[in-house]
């Protein structure tokens, strides 16, 4: 049974893939890189060039407080599927999802709180949060 | 590193909230620091929440985290003497928790 889990890199890996292409279909924008990381029942995701171009036009018109918003509503508006992705792909139930974005990096940071560690391979590798 | 961390961290609520943090914990990846604060809810913004005004408590948290959150981001910086280059962070008040992303760069050394 064991051998049929992914390794904790391979379920970070996969679990970037998809997010990846999950902008792609919901945005219409392509992230140039999506890096996922677990540390105990949490998720780091940090997604670069996560900004639309149509944010972008309104950044580039001076709008800034509009694209604020834009974003903001666009991060509620992707999450009950994102968090649904996240929880067919890691197998967990995602109790809370945290998300931030800078329109002036296109970086968006998304914490994801995980109603327990994922099951893969190598547990070991999971780094434990420091409290 | 981390005590100081924490307790630095804990004092601006206190300070700013009167308001005792349950847990901080973090992790530190490569030039990336992700820290969760739990306990975060005022009691004014609970009461809020608790007559229907939850509109309102998501407005003071707003603001709340608009003075509390570039604090936790100075304290990053002074304790692990880095530059935050990014600072995502957000609260959920429902579930009681702040969350934050830091990506940062290494200072250069004096010569």
């Amino acid at each position: 049974m064991t051998n049929n889990l992914l390794t904790c890199g391979q379920l970070e890996r996969k679990l970037s893939q998809k997010i990846q292409a999950f902008y792609r279909q919901h945005l219409g924008h392509q992230p140039s890189k999506v890096t996922c990381q677990f540390f105990g029942s949490k998720l780091a995701i940090i997604i670069e060039n996560s900004i639309t171009s149509a944010e972008q036009i309104l950044l580039d018109e001076g709008k800034n407080d509009l694209a604020k918003k834009v974003r903001s509503n666009l991060d509620d508006a992707i999450q009950p599927e994102l968090k649904e992705l996240i929880k067919e792909v890691a197998e967990v139930e995602v109790v809370d999802i945290l998300s931030d974005a800078t329109l002036d990096t296109g970086r968006t940071g998304i914490i994801v709180v995980l109603s327990q560690t994922p099951q893969v391979r190598n547990p070991e590798s999971i780094p434990k949060a420091k409290n | 590193m981390e005590l100081i961390l924490f307790q630095k961290i804990k004092d601006v609520y206190q300070e700013e909230l009167e308001q005792q943090l349950d847990n901080i914990s973090y992790k530190l990846f490569d030039r990336t620091l992700v820290i969760t604060l739990e306990g975060i809810e005022t009691l004014p913004e609970k009461l809020l929440k608790a007559n229907n005004r939850y509109d309102l408590a998501q407005q003071v948290r707003k603001v709340i985290d608009s003075v509390i959150n570039p604090q936790i981001k100075n304290i990053i910086e002074e304790v692990l003497d880095v530059k935050v280059i990014d600072f995502l962070s957000d609260t959920t008040i429902d579930n009681n928790i702040t969350g934050a992303i830091a990506i940062f760069e290494f200072k250069p050394k004096d010569t």
